[in-house]
């Protein structure tokens, strides 16, 4: 049991942090604040939002998208970051004009495993 | 001095009246299509095949219309033919908005093949019925006479739909074959459009074509202009759009050339360009497309009916010819895209006639009301409910 807990490390200054960008315009000056914020990990995943699957399902007339449904320009960026980074990082972003700001929580973490020490 | 007022022309005004109703109605059905309600009504498989082929809206308009509660006239969808051209150019913009260079490029060449197949052959077989049926029914001998509506026909046979959900449980395994098979239906709605176009196109009028492109060009830099390099709100976006495809559905008009191919020309011109607000505009457009269809669907209900029996025979014979040749052709040309017998089943879907196909002959009928174009697009309207009809019925069976 001790062997198990030992792998991870107190989280209680971090914050997981989820922000979703909603466009191709969006991400790219998002990934700027994050840099600027000195948050240099993290996830980003290819995503699709419900009204792009809705839509998708159901093409009239303009089906090809369904090709490449990736390429929608949803991302979502999932990092670990301590509280004092993630407030540098919504000056940053509340600078952003409203329609470039992201979607996103922060929550709060117990414990972290597998970040380098 | 006082003079006494102008009379007031009852019948100008009862036709004001009619066409605000018709206008009314229209948009009312579109501000529906885009509920939350009708969203997840379409989640279920057959309203999503009523949904997804514009049945339910045409069947509002056949029950306002003519002949149901005669509310909607005719008449007055014609009167609002400039709001009409405004929405197909609409529908033009967004089948262009499609051909993004990345997307194209990524068309795998067994689907090109299929494609160019399916168009040829749907064109050939489409125009020679379409204009034997027309030649017994008006008892003409002149082929010229025919061709534009036999065109339309062959147009109107290319493809299928790209609305797979109805038919769930064909696609749930075999998503790739899924999206294969929408994007054909992608493809083909392109293919459809520019041949649809072209038949009501004055070919020999050159200088109308190259005078068609310079307005395409001049309202894409205007566009670029005013919506890239900066972020725009919604509201500055739809504006923007709404006064460019006016102006290229204006020129088109005037010039001969129809709104729907100068506004194709000008999505697929736009979606290649870059940054700014370009791609949330391309978004917008996208998630409109529920709505226009409702609008054309609707205006197809008012439209139909006061024409002979000719185009139950011409939709007997489009039927036929889609239940042959579409699943032949499916099975022969992307022969390796079936891997099993689960994506066999799929090409069932391909069965189903294109929504596009309504609205072009809706655009036919709007640029000349004469019983011929009525003629095809009741033959079109029949064609898509026995198509749509046909793979639920063998869904039912499997």
């Amino acid at each position: 049991m001790d062997d198990a807990t030992s792998i991870l490390t107190d989280g209680s200054d971090t914050r997981l942090l989820v922000l979703i960008a909603r466009s191709e315009e969006s991400f790219d000056p998002l990934v700027s604040a994050l840099l600027d914020a000195g948050i240099t990990g993290a996830t980003v995943l290819e995503s699709r939002g419900l009204a792009n699957i809705i839509r998708m399902e159901m093409p009239i007339f303009a089906g090809l998208a369904s090709l490449l449904p990736q390429a929608t320009g949803t991302r979502v960026v999932l990092s670990i970051a301590t509280t004092t980074r993630i407030d540098q990082l919504m000056r940053f972003i509340g600078q952003l004009p409203p329609e470039r700001r992201p979607i996103g929580v922060t929550l709060p973490v117990e414990s972290v495993l597998g970040l380098g020490s | 001095m006082i003079t006494e007022p102008a009379p007031v022309d009852l019948d100008s005004v009862g036709r004001a009246i009619a066409v605000m109703i018709v206008a009314t109605a229209a948009l009312l059905l579109a501000f529906l299509s885009v509920t939350r309600p009708a969203a997840r009504l379409a989640r279920r498989p057959l309203a999503s095949a009523l949904l997804g082929g514009g049945w339910l809206a045409l069947l509002a308009g056949l029950l306002l219309g003519p002949g149901g509660f005669e509310l909607l006239r005719p008449g007055s969808v014609l009167e609002l033919r400039p709001l009409t051209q405004l929405g197909l150019a609409w529908i033009g913009f967004l089948v262009g908005l499609q051909l993004k260079r990345s997307l194209v490029t990524a068309v795998p060449p067994l689907l090109w093949r299929w494609v160019l197949v399916d168009a040829a052959a749907s064109l050939l077989v489409g125009t020679l019925l379409g204009g034997a049926v027309l030649m017994w029914a008006s008892g003409a001998r002149d082929w010229t006479a025919t061709w534009p509506c036999a065109a339309l026909a062959g147009a109107a046979t290319i493809g299928w739909s790209g609305e797979l959900r109805s038919l769930r449980g064909f696609d749930a395994s075999s998503p790739h074959v899924a999206a294969m098979v929408r994007a054909g239906a992608g493809l083909c709605t392109v293919v459809a459009l520019v041949m649809g176009g072209l038949a009501t196109t004055d070919l020999t009028e050159s200088k109308w074509i190259v005078a068609t492109i310079a307005v395409v060009i001049a309202a894409a830099v205007s566009l670029r202009a005013a919506l890239g390099g900066r972020v725009v709100a919604d509201g500055g976006i739809i504006l923007a759009l709404l006064a460019t495809l006016s102006l290229v559905a204006g020129a088109a008009a005037a010039i001969v050339t129809g709104p729907l191919l100068g506004a194709f020309l000008l999505g697929m011109v736009v979606t290649n360009m870059p940054g700014g607000s370009m791609r949330r505009m391309e978004r917008l457009v996208m998630e409109s497309e529920p709505a226009v269809a409702a609008i054309f669907f609707l205006l197809a209900g008012v439209l139909l009916g006061g024409v002979g029996d000719w185009p139950w025979v011409l939709a007997l014979a489009m039927v036929g010819g889609r239940l042959v040749l579409k699943p032949w052709i499916a099975s022969r040309v992307p022969a390796t895209l079936w891997r099993d017998a689960a994506s066999s089943r799929m090409q069932a879907a391909v069965v189903r006639q294109a929504p596009i196909a309504v609205a072009l002959a809706v655009a036919a009928v709007m640029s000349r009301y004469a019983e011929t174009e009525r003629g095809v697009l009741l033959a079109v309207v029949i064609t898509g409910m026995a198509s749509t009809v046909m793979p639920l019925l063998w869904r039912g069976r499997t």
